[in-house]
């Protein structure tokens, strides 16, 4: 998707486990060679400040920084693709 | 029948008149002389004045001076300034606004998955639509 759309910045924030774990995921996925920036939080503050309390979740902002949708699950991908043709 | 004492004596006597009187015109000869003389001199005034004339080109140098000024034209100067049209930059200041408007994520030390380096998280956040994927190793 990431790919598909190159306005659309798609950022991988993991949390939980090891720094080990959170490697081979990524290697697992090939997401190191996708589109995806890829970070992982060992302190898990950045989940907390968001008050994400279960996997996976995700937020959609459009290109002026205003949340369009926040909900726990799979990726919506008609909603994403619904903001980046708006 | 004068006495030839008495003629001498009137010949004397005329020509003692006779003298006076070219005195008396030598002296008015010399005084229009010097009259003259210093007629002379007030024409050669107005001599002085034509210098003064020469000098007078001098203001022709300030005049030669003040289409210099035109040519500082400071005026097309600052008509190039309107041109600058703060507007462009403007329109750029929009551009910034939405530069501006870039998502701003919580400022926590992360890892780069990609460097395996650590990094502010809102270091990562780019310009355009973001969708944050939270997701856990297991």
């Amino acid at each position: 998707m990431a790919q598909d759309n190159p306005d659309l910045h798609v950022l991988g924030l993991g949390a939980q486990d090891t720094l080990e774990f959170a490697n081979e995921f990524v290697a697992s996925g090939d997401l190191a060679n996708s589109a995806i920036t890829m970070v992982w939080d060992p302190t898990f503050a950045s989940w907390r400040d968001y008050g994400i309390r279960s996997q996976p979740y995700w937020i959609l902002y459009d290109d002026q920084g205003t949340e369009i949708t926040s909900r726990p699950g799979v990726i919506d991908l008609g909603a994403v693709q619904a903001v980046l043709d708006a | 029948m004068r006495s030839p004492t008495r003629r001498a004596a009137t010949a004397a006597f005329a020509l003692a008149l006779a003298a006076t009187s070219c005195a008396g015109t030598s002296s008015a000869d010399t005084t229009s002389t010097a009259t003259t003389g210093s007629a002379e001199t007030e024409v050669a005034a107005p001599a002085t004045t034509a210098p003064v004339n020469e000098t007078v080109p001098a203001p022709d140098d300030s005049a030669s001076t003040a289409p210099s000024t035109p040519e500082t034209t400071t005026e097309p100067e600052t008509t190039t300034e309107p041109e600058t049209a703060t507007e462009p930059e403007t329109t750029t200041e929009p551009e910034t606004a939405t530069t501006a408007a870039i998502l701003q994520l919580p400022s926590v030390d992360v890892v780069s998955l990609a460097t395996g380096e650590m990094a502010d998280l809102n270091s990562f956040s780019r310009p355009g639509a973001t969708l944050v994927w939270f997701w856990a190793p297991h």
